[in-house]
């Protein structure tokens, strides 16, 4: 099981239905034992009663004058029942009619509880008692109808369970409750998390309950630490890629030399294997420098991101009076690195921008992916040399001029975030047309 | 035209100024961010190329400070960090341009002359006044009649800055200021001598001298 809140939920709630279980079953119980004992005191007065009126004449009959006793004994299947035994004589209560009940026979001084099935087939509660009067032995049994107690009881019972059941309902509930209350910090960290993830946080706040704190603080220093090492490392590669550049700026200066210059053969083979280390110098470093996906660095934001980077290629390509059409959402926050995305959008519209006549136009989209399409008015691509852009694990530099590193940097960039790259002709302006779709994981 | 280097690199920056002299350019070189910024500050340069990675002081922060300062010479980035959002960082500091290295100097040459032209506000291609086309590649002048007179260091320096600024009253001093660096022997009277020797070339009336103020290269003169 991983959810806590299931957990909890089912070890509270089964503890509940135990601890009322076992209430119901006591007060049950307690209910029964005391209405029996309290209906066995009546008919022992009863009986007693019975017993001081009761006469026995000469040849043993047993008398009980009329108007000495009670209604129901009378009133035939009443639920009152009487039998008393002494001797070979029976005397039975007129409710009995002509049905007996069981015999039982008592010591004096010994009395017997039993239920037995009554005249009409209801359920009777027999109390018989042993007694000696007048020199001989008298048993007097008395029966008395339980169907109707049986029935407030089981009512009683019934109310009493239907207000348990509802407090239990009521408790189960508060539980329920308490419980999604007490995991909000939890789900809030949750929620924090996923909002680290799409870019809209840089870190969790550390305003939490002192049992998750130390997580929320490591998960904190954890992404702290990664940004920082991404950066440091990126920093690194830029003074790596600082230290090498510089000198090789001044060995493409050395073909300018006057005896490098003389021999035209040297010079170009100087030359080109000079432009071979500064494209290799290139792509590597660009491909070190690369986040990836699910790395810490700041996020990317078409709207904050874009416009600069536009500005910067218009002041560029101020010269050329291009018509820049750019569209892209408002306020969408994306979870993948900023710089990445810069160096792939630069790439791409530079490219483009380098071999527009007139018009460039940029479409970024990221409704379900990030994806951009860019196209140019230029002379696009011949659908050869397009089979070839589209072939995987084909050196684009090596393999082109112009649509050279810059594309390889794209591919590559796009492989990182499990992207691809399609290139192909424009349908709208005519030239050449790059779509770069990157997933953005939505994970939960 | 002056230019101002600022390089760490001494191999870089000596091939630099060596390269950009015979391209027509007074050459002033600095090796740090707090040189560079301060010689950015108090002589006239017509443009500046920076390198960012410097010692002392950023590039990019020599960049913005003389941008606060309002000092508007066209800079040119030159740097070994040419990521993407670097040079949106660089552009926005207030780079006229950027060059990536390694690169050749044709290019930067190139862009030095489109960001001089671009801030004295010509927009054409080709430096022209009135009926004089310069060759800033050749360095060569060419006249109305369609002759191209051939033009000495100094004299393509001077005059390039003459085309820059046509119609302006040019004093000798700011016209030793952006025609010889630092280093140079300034002697204002050389000044007069070169200028004798562009009107003798190009026409009495192409430079008028205004007694006491200085010189006024006339654009209508041919």
């Amino acid at each position: 099981m991983t959810s806590i809140q299931a957990r909890l939920g089912i070890g509270l709630v089964s503890t509940l239905v135990v601890l009322f279980f076992l209430q119901w079953a006591i007060v049950t119980y307690s209910l029964e034992h005391l209405s029996e004992e309290f209906l066995l005191t009546r008919l022992e007065q009863e009986t007693e009663g019975i017993l001081a009126v009761l006469q026995v004449e000469p040849d043993g009959k047993l008398v009980i004058p009329k108007d000495r006793l009670v209604d129901a004994y009378r009133r035939s299947f009443s639920g009152h029942y009487f039998r008393i035994e002494a001797g070979n004589h029976v005397l039975k209560s007129r409710s009995l009619w002509d049905k007996d009940l069981p015999r039982v026979l008592a010591a004096p001084g010994e009395v017997k509880v039993a239920y037995v099935t009554g005249p009409t087939n209801q359920p009777l509660i027999l109390r018989t008692a042993g007694y000696e009067k007048f020199g001989i032995r008298v048993t007097i049994s008395l029966g008395h109808d339980l169907s109707e107690f049986k029935s407030d009881r089981a009512e009683l019972m019934v109310a009493y369970g239907g207000i348990s059941g509802t407090a239990l309902l009521l408790l189960i509930i508060i539980q329920m409750l308490t419980v999604r209350r007490g995991l909000r910090p939890i789900e809030k960290v949750r929620a924090q998390l996923r909002a680290i993830e799409h870019g809209e946080l840089t870190e969790l706040s550390e305003n939490a309950p002192k049992e998750i704190r130390p997580l929320v603080k490591e998960i904190n220093r954890l992404l702290r630490l990664l940004g920082q090492r991404m950066q440091r490392s990126r920093n690194s590669l830029g003074n790596l890629a600082h230290a090498l550049k510089t000198p090789l700026t001044v060995l493409a200066q050395l073909s300018n030399e006057r005896s490098i210059k003389s021999n035209p053969e040297l010079a170009r083979r100087y030359i080109e294997q000079v432009e071979i280390i500064r494209r290799l110098t290139e792509r590597e470093l660009k491909r070190a420098r690369l986040a990836g996906a699910g790395m810490a660095g700041r996020r990317f934001e078409p709207s904050t991101d874009i416009p600069p980077l536009i500005a910067t290629l218009e002041s560029i390509y101020r010269k050329k009076d291009l018509a820049l059409d750019i569209d892209f959402p408002e306020n969408a926050k994306t979870p993948v690195d900023r710089e990445d995305m810069m160096e792939m959008l630069g790439n791409l519209v530079d490219n483009a921008c380098k071999w527009a006549r007139k018009r460039v136009k940029l479409e970024v989209n990221t409704d379900k992916d990030l994806v951009f399409l860019i196209e140019d008015d230029g002379p696009g691509v011949p659908p050869d040399r397009l089979t070839k852009l589209a072939q995987r694990g084909v050196r684009i530099d090596e393999a082109t001029t112009g649509h050279g590193l810059g594309l390889a940097i794209v591919v590559d960039t796009a492989d990182h975030y499990g992207g691809d790259v399609y290139f192909g002709r424009s349908a709208r302006l005519g030239g050449f047309m790059v779509r770069v779709r990157i997933p953005l994981k939505r994970s939960t | 035209m002056r230019i101002l280097i600022v390089e760490d690199d001494e191999a870089l920056s000596q091939s630099l100024r060596k390269e950009l002299k015979s391209a027509g350019f007074a050459v002033d070189v600095a090796n740090n961010g707090v040189d560079g910024q301060y010689m950015g500050e108090v002589e006239p340069y017509d443009a500046i190329v920076l390198d960012l990675g410097l010692p002392k002081r950023p590039g990019l922060e020599v960049l913005r400070q003389w941008r606060t300062k309002s000092i508007r010479t066209p800079v040119l980035v030159l740097t070994a960090r040419d990521a993407w959002h670097e040079k949106v960082e660089g552009f926005k500091a207030g780079a006229d341009d950027y060059l990536g290295k390694p690169f050749h100097t044709e290019e930067l040459v190139a862009r030095l002359n489109a960001i001089i032209r671009r801030s004295a506000g010509i927009s054409a291609n080709e430096l022209s006044v009135g009926t004089l086309v310069l060759d800033e590649d050749k360095q060569t002048v060419q006249n109305k009649q369609g002759e191209v007179l051939e033009l000495t260091g100094t004299e393509f320096r001077l005059l390039r800055y003459f085309m820059h600024n046509p119609g302006k009253v040019l004093s000798k001093g700011r016209l030793t200021e952006h025609v010889y660096d630092y280093d140079s022997e300034k002697d204002s009277n050389v000044i007069e001598v070169y200028i004798k020797r562009l009107r003798q070339k190009l026409g009495q009336d192409v430079i008028e001298t205004r007694r006491g103020q200085g010189y006024v290269f006339e654009a209508k003169s041919g």
